[in-house]
């Protein structure tokens, strides 16, 4: 009989997520750093994570360590064209590709989050797909377009005697 | 560590992470370690034109070398109290390079 009142508070957390009810807490308490913790619980979900040089890639986390190296599986890389936003009219545009497996190492992971399968493709609703091969040219000479001004731009800063942080691998 | 401790403080308050690309990530405080790497729930992006699936986010990892600013309640912030362990944190350091 004594145990009859704690039924119901169990069964409330195993409401909030069937598959794995507080696993980050478990693990949390476990781990003095919780650089690791905090992404126990996106394992085996469908993650994105947006690299250094600004790539988006969308896949299933399976694996990782203390520096946040990730082992994604299905990845898919995803290119966003930005458009000035004067042109409302023109459709904007993304491309994507099948990657397969994926191994980051962890210094280039700018952020990373679990995404909502429900939810991941309503935004793509507005946007138009073309072919990755197109995407990723206009992207790389954007991306040229971009490291010239910069570079353009510190050398001014220098001569007045300021710096800038920017640095080329840096594009996200 | 002190900023470590710190950031400890404001778990679970609500945030806003200014990312090196000017990027502004508005949720609340999960976790955070000792690279100042923190955890978001609940986030809302400034500028979603960048990264569009943002919407679609359940809770977000950022690596702390890519943080630029971390805007916070002034409420949350006990300004004498960060002063004191900020001297005590500079008095230990001062005693052991002796």
């Amino acid at each position: 009989m004594s145990t009859s009142p704690i039924q119901p508070e169990q069964t409330s957390i195993q409401q909030k997520d069937p598959l794995t009810p507080n696993v980050e807490d478990l693990y949390l308490e476990s781990y003095a750093f919780t650089t690791a913790a905090a992404i126990v619980g996106s394992v085996d979900r469908k993650i994105f994570v947006v690299l250094r040089d600004g790539r988006n890639v969308f896949g299933i986390l399976r694996t990782f360590d203390q520096f946040a190296n990730l082992v994604l599986q299905d990845t898919i890389e995803r290119i966003y064209l930005e458009t000035e936003e004067a042109q409302e009219s023109v459709p904007k545009r993304f491309a994507e590709t099948y990657r397969g497996v994926f191994m980051i190492r962890g210094e280039n992971v700018v952020m990373m989050g679990e995404l909502d399968i429900d939810k991941e493709d309503d935004h793509l609703q507005e946007w138009q797909q073309i072919p990755f091969p197109e995407a990723e040219k206009e992207l790389t000479a954007s991306q040229a377009a971009k490291i010239k001004e910069q570079k353009l731009k510190s050398k001014n800063l220098l001569t007045k005697g300021l710096i800038s942080d920017f640095a080329p691998s840096d594009l996200y | 560590m002190l900023f470590f401790s710190f950031f400890k403080t404001l778990v679970d308050q609500e945030v806003t992470v200014e990312l090196k690309n000017d990027i502004e990530i508005k949720g609340t405080l999960k976790s955070v370690d000792q690279f100042l790497n923190l955890k978001l729930d609940n986030i809302s992006c400034a500028n979603e034109s960048k990264y569009p699936h943002l919407k679609s986010v359940k809770n977000l990892f950022i690596r702390g070398s890519t943080v630029r600013y971390v805007h916070m309640n002034a409420n949350s912030v006990d300004c004498t109290l960060l002063q004191d362990a900020s001297r005590r944190e500079a008095m230990v350091q001062a005693q052991t390079s002796k």
